[in-house]
């Protein structure tokens, strides 16, 4: 009797065994087949902000620069918010896009932004969580982010300023143009101030 | 190639895994809250259930009896992996929307259930043919929910990205259908209707 289960039991394995087997390999194969496209995929994720601020443009990831900006900025580019790109076009820098997060009315503004020589000349709001209908402007009304092509490091980027708020929605029209401000200061830290 | 025509016809409608066998409910109402949704998942599902019917028939005098659960569920998951890695290779968008459902496809119980009830114990093609019959009877009424979920409740129907018909300003939607009471309201609707149906014409 146990000699017959004992038999059964390595049936049994030898049966998974083999069918595990095949199911990995068939998995292996798989993975190797979709894993180009599934990088292309994140990476496309990953710059479409970028594109929106700065279209037509090559991107290259500086992890090197974000982590000296997450440690001079760490209330913009801390826990993963911030990201530096180099755009390129033919070839060439031609600027930079940087994303960052500041404080909202409701919670965390995520915002792209894209400086050539020292000049904004993209911002695109990549999430928020603010009121709709009141904060939730910043996003909706296109005009808004706008108004902040060629800022430069110099402007006070303040309401009442330089800066047209939203009625109703100071702390959010706050959390855009601080974080328009701090990625100025990003870039002139990173990027020394060169021109590019 | 009669019989195998019968068994595919009857997934659709006589013995529909969602109106009339009551399995696999969950993800097809979390799920039906659009269109393409429906579509997607329904196609993913089908694809799953065709192949795991397929290699279970095929493998089934191979198979020891007292191990073919592990067996099942290590055919059933490889797909639905395989499944999950080509969707968001090349539907992202679809993906990220489908979330979790995707990867729970393996404990989908229509599926552990054909191969048990079904592909175990019948040859290949008529596998083959349960399992499409079955995916296409998912995959009606998950798109059939979605389309007069996402009409109905959000006033427009959008697919691969366009507005494909657009109820207009005027119309209020009434926002419950793609909550979880619209998604029962609209099961139970189904599940009348079928049986209004079919009982004219059968028994």
């Amino acid at each position: 009797m146990s000699g017959g289960m004992q038999k059964d039991m390595v049936r049994f394995g030898i049966a998974l065994t083999v069918f595990c087997a095949i199911a990995a390999g068939a998995l292996a194969f798989t993975y190797q087949a979709t894993l180009p496209q599934i990088l292309a995929q994140a990476k496309v994720e990953e710059e479409k902000a970028s594109r929106i601020v700065m279209p037509g443009a090559e991107f290259v990831r500086r992890d090197d620069l974000i982590e000296k900006a997450a440690a001079q900025f760490p209330e913009f580019m801390g826990q993963g918010a911030g990201k530096i790109f180099e755009g390129k076009k033919d070839g060439k820098v031609v600027g930079a896009v940087i994303q960052l997060a500041n404080r909202g009315y409701g919670g965390p503004i995520r915002v792209a932004v894209a400086i050539q020589d020292g000049k904004v000349t993209g911002v695109t709001i990549i999430d928020h969580k603010e009121t709709p209908g009141l904060g939730s402007k910043v996003k909706d009304e296109p005009t808004f982010v706008k108004q902040f092509i060629g800022k430069t490091a110099s402007d006070p980027l303040e309401p009442k300023k330089d800066v047209e708020a939203i009625t109703g929605a100071t702390k959010s029209t706050r959390g855009v143009s601080g974080a328009v401000k701090a990625a100025l200061a990003i870039y002139t830290s990173v990027f020394g101030g060169a021109t590019r | 190639m009669n019989g195998s025509l019968s068994v595919l016809k009857n997934g659709i409608a006589r013995e529909n895994a969602l109106l009339r066998l009551m399995i696999g409910l969950c993800s097809a109402l979390a799920v039906s809250v659009r269109v393409e949704n429906g579509l997607f998942m329904g196609v993913a599902a089908t694809f799953v259930l065709v192949m795991s019917n397929i290699i279970i028939s095929a493998i089934r005098r191979v198979t020891p009896d007292n191990i073919r659960i592990p067996i099942f569920l290590v055919v059933i998951s490889s797909f639905v992996t395989i499944v999950d890695l080509v969707l968001k290779a090349n539907f992202p968008a679809v993906y990220e929307r489908l979330g979790v459902w995707i990867p729970l496809i393996v404990v989908n119980c229509i599926i552990l259930g054909r191969a048990e009830a079904f592909a175990y114990k019948r040859g290949i093609v008529a596998s083959a043919m349960d399992g499409i019959g079955m995916g296409i009877g998912y995959t009606w009424v998950l798109m059939v929910m979605g389309l007069v979920r996402e009409l109905l409740g959000t006033g427009k129907i959008v697919l691969f990205d366009q507005v494909v018909i657009n109820l207009g300003p005027r119309f209020l939607p009434p926002v419950f259908l793609v909550t979880f009471p619209g998604a029962f309201l609209m099961f139970g609707l189904l599940i009348m209707v079928l049986n209004m149906f079919t009982n004219k014409v059968g028994s």
